[in-house]
């Protein structure tokens, strides 16, 4: 890893000092874990009641209930949340553009919600989707010592996480940070992502040049994972119709998120290495300062 | 086709390359990475993929603009179109002077007439009419809108006038076709200096040669002999030699006084005189110069001087007086005194009977009561009797009555010395002198005065002024009274008839040999030699075109300009182009 990212990583880490991870909402202490989850879960702690329905397990039916009123219920308890974070970084080529802060600004982020999720009493993990989704090397530590961090994947990174799952803990928090600029139905990779997890939070980081497309004139776009070329014309039809694709692909990772109860966080890398003002993560009650 | 009046402005098609290179920069594609392309998937691409030499993008608007350039350029200079199928008038001044025939075969009328009939088969002119520029301005046949017909006039152009007076030819030809005709003037030189008028194309086909030629040849009376003067001159830029040959129409002694042919060298621009005698009324002597580039100026013919003298009837009573008259005009050649007859009687009588209907009269009036003038002497100088004479200093003693008949001549103030009585052509002048009261007898002015009288009467009698005369000069024959017409035969021995008035009839020499004329009983003859220097010198001959009739003062006349149109397609192509523009905005 060389020493431009280690510098991002320190730089991360430094800015997340002032942060630590917000608790999931409705989430008791008196658990197992440190925390609990809004959702019934196998914790010791009794929720509720509800009817009974095929398929339920049969050890929570209340047979006390069932003496007295003849009605099958099962009791409901609250979810167990481990106190951990498993952190998903996307290594895809895309993710180190070129002219552009987004590669800092996504090993920054990554640095800070490690160092927020320690100050928030987590432990934490950090993930590269790369070919396959792998641990990051010392990525349980501080991240200052991570290893092997790099953005060279030319691929889809939902593919990678589809193909090579990784292994989250259960019950923790985990967090995606990607430009997820790429093709394919969303929903997918999040609930694989969710599955098992307390809570996801997913953060769309995106560089000003995805935002902002490049001024207008004839331009030759090359991929920077494919290395793809396509030559067009760009006026402000293009550049309207560019922002509307945009504004749709985003619309649709919110959907899912909102399917696969997840939170969904929009920066931009230029503005956020600008300050480390995370105010985005605060007000979407990821971090809290 | 269209002519362009402002070539010039094609410079602007320069813009066309500064169009593409525009074009190239601004379509030159930047190079841009991106995170993905999945959000340009709509944008459609430039073009296909899969070709390794991209070609210059050329989209719809770079056309329009090349058009709107294109347009602009072509309307800037000035485009113009023939009006209408008719055509324009031509009139076509030929150099009738005879030095365009130099050459023979190759001359430069046979050339010139072999460039008009292309340019009159190769455009369309309506009408066509030709003006020979010779002495004056003349029209060559009808006006003519067929070509054929045109060409076929063209063959009556014979090049026989001693000088050819293009500047006023070309004006006549102007006033003559109006403000749209064309005119094209024929020659052999170039112009003096080129003309503004872009109406005007000067052709000529002369060329440089070199040429032997008679410039002078004269045959006058004198002390009962005829004097020959030949003047020849080499006029070109080398030196050479010709051959002369002197023949005479004397059959009793055809060698009299002639000298054998012989060899005459001369230098560049030389010439050189020789000087002959003959009998005294000897007949036609004729001189030749050997071939050369120009031959009507290679032979001359001299005709004898008719001999005119005038009889005079002396009838001067008074001694002194009588003496003067007498040996004044003694000393005239053209006068014999003799009372037989007389075609003048000079008298001091105050009556006096002439028999001669045809005699003219002086009668010299000598009053009692007279004064010596001193002037000023008031002449009148178109009177044939007041030429050369010089009156200052003259003392005119005269009678001092203010009342003489006649038409007065000379005048001291109001008093009349001497008038003019004019009778159907039969002249009575009378002279009021006193020669005891006068210097007139002493000065210059005595002899004029009765030798512009001698020849006064001498030149109204019948026969011919001068025998021999210049190509394109006037031959005069007075003729006897009752004569009404003359039938007059040219060298090509083309004969026609010509009306007489005032006992007198002038014919013009157009052609070099000998004229005869009949009048009546009488026969005269005189010859027409080509003797003009400057036609002869070929030096100056050249070949070339000037002036150019597609020049944009010319055109207006026949074409119209068609700029308007092509500036209203460029806006129309402007308008697509904006509306393009907007469009391409609007999406």
């Amino acid at each position: 890893m060389n020493d431009e990212y280690r510098s991002y990583l320190i730089e991360g880490e430094r800015a997340g000092m002032r942060y630590a991870l917000e608790q999931p909402r409705s989430v008791s202490a008196a658990t197992a874990g440190l925390h609990l989850g809004r959702h019934a879960g196998a914790s010791l702690e009794f929720r509720d009641h509800r009817d009974y329905q095929p398929g339920d397990d049969l050890r929570r039916i209340d047979w006390n209930a069932f003496a007295r009123s003849d009605k099958l219920t099962v009791k409901l308890y609250r979810e167990e949340i481990s106190p951990h974070l498993d952190l998903l970084l996307d290594g895809s080529r895309s993710m180190s553009l070129e002219s552009s802060a987004k590669a800092q600004a996504a090993i920054g982020l990554a640095a800070v919600f490690a160092v927020a999720a320690e100050n928030a009493g987590y432990s934490h993990n950090a993930w590269l989707a790369r070919d396959r989704c792998a641990p990051i090397a010392n990525g349980g530590n501080r991240p200052s010592l991570w290893q092997s961090l790099g953005f060279d994947f030319r691929g889809n990174p939902a593919e990678a996480f589809t193909r090579t799952p990784p292994k989250f803990r259960r019950q923790g928090m985990r967090a995606m940070v990607s430009d997820l600029l790429w093709m394919g139905e969303p929903l997918g990779v999040l609930q694989h992502l969710a599955q098992g997890a307390a809570s996801v939070i997913v953060v769309q980081l995106l560089a000003e040049a995805d935002v902002n497309p490049p001024e207008r004139g004839r331009v030759r776009l090359v991929d920077s994972e494919t290395d793809e070329q396509r030559e067009i014309f760009i006026d402000d039809a293009a550049i309207r119709r560019y922002r509307d694709a945009l504004a749709r692909h985003q619309q649709n990772w919110h959907r899912a998120c909102r399917q696969a109860g997840a939170v969904m966080v929009n920066v931009v890398a230029e503005q956020i290495v600008a300050d480390w003002n995370l105010e985005a993560l605060v007000k979407a009650e990821v971090l809290k300062v | 086709m269209p002519v362009f009046t402002f070539p010039l402005a094609f410079i602007a098609l320069l813009a066309v390359p500064a169009l593409v290179a525009i074009y190239w920069l601004r379509t030159r594609a930047r190079e841009r990475h991106v995170s993905s392309l999945l959000l340009w998937l709509d944008e459609k691409q430039m073009w296909e993929g899969g070709r390794r030499i991209h070609r210059l993008q050329t989209p719809l608007l770079f056309f329009l603009e090349l058009l709107t350039i294109l347009l602009l350029v072509m309307a800037a200079a000035g485009p113009m179109m023939r009006a209408g199928e008719g055509g324009r008038p031509l009139v076509v001044v030929l150099d009738d002077s005879f030095s365009m025939l130099a050459g023979n075969e190759d001359s430069a009328k046979n050339r010139a007439m072999r460039a008009i009939e292309n340019e009159l088969r190769g455009n369309r002119y309506d009408p066509v009419r030709f003006v020979l520029a010779g002495e004056s301005p003349q029209l060559l046949g009808e006006t003519t809108n067929n070509t054929g017909q045109a060409i076929r006039l063209l063959q009556n152009w014979r090049c026989g006038a001693t000088r050819a007076w293009l500047e006023e030819a070309v004006a006549f030809a102007f006033e003559l076709g109006g403000s749209r005709a064309r005119v094209l003037a024929v020659t052999d030189h170039a112009p003096v200096e080129e003309s503004n008028d872009s109406r005007l194309q000067w052709w000529a086909f002369g060329s440089s040669q070199q040429n032997f030629a008679f410039v002078n040849a004269a045959r006058t009376q004198r002390d009962d002999e005829d004097r020959v003067l030949l003047e020849i001159a080499n006029l070109s830029s080398s030196s050479g030699a010709t051959t002369l040959t002197i023949e005479s129409d004397d059959p009793n002694n055809p060698r009299s006084a002639i000298r054998d042919p012989q060899s005459i060298p001369l230098g560049a621009g030389k010439a050189k005189r020789i000087a002959l005698t003959l009998k005294s009324g000897a007949p036609a002597l004729r001189a030749r110069l050997g071939d050369d580039a120009l031959g009507v100026d290679n032979s001359v013919v001299l005709l004898p001087e008719a001999n005119r003298s005038v009889r005079i009837d002396l009838r001067v009573r008074d001694a002194p007086l009588r003496a003067l008259v007498e040996k004044t005009a003694q000393s005239s050649q053209n006068a014999s005194l003799t009372a037989d007859d007389p075609e003048l009687v000079i008298t001091d009588e105050s009556e006096s009977n002439v028999e001669n209907a045809e005699a003219w009269t002086l009668r010299i009036i000598a009053e009692k009561d007279a004064a010596s003038f001193l002037g000023p002497f008031v002449v009148d100088r178109a009177h044939p009797m007041t030429e050369g004479l010089s009156l200052g200093g003259v003392v005119w003693g005269s009678g001092k009555s203010q009342q003489l008949a006649g038409a007065p001549v000379i005048t001291a103030g109001n008093i009349p010395l001497l008038a003019d009585v004019d009778r159907a052509g039969r002249h009575e002048l009378r002279l009021r002198l006193r020669p005891d009261l006068s210097t007139l007898q002493e000065s210059p002015n005595w002899p004029i005065l009765i030798w512009n009288l001698i020849n006064w009467r001498a030149r109204a009698m019948p026969g011919l002024r001068q025998a021999n005369v210049r190509l394109g000069g006037d031959a005069t024959l007075t003729v006897e009274p009752g004569v009404e017409e003359v039938r007059v035969v040219d060298p090509q021995r083309n004969a026609r008839q010509l009306p007489v008035r005032d006992k007198a009839v002038m014919i013009k020499a157009d052609s070099v040999g000998v004229y005869e004329i009949g009048a009546n009983q009488s026969k005269y003859a005189f010859a027409a030699n080509a003797l003009q220097r400057e036609e002869s010198d070929l030096a100056q001959a050249t070949s070339g075109r000037w002036g150019n009739w597609a020049n944009a003062a010319a055109l207006q006349w026949e074409y119209r300009s068609v700029a308007w149109v092509l500036l209203l397609l460029a806006m129309i192509v402007l308008a697509v182009h904006a509306w393009l523009v907007w469009r391409r905005g609007v999406k």
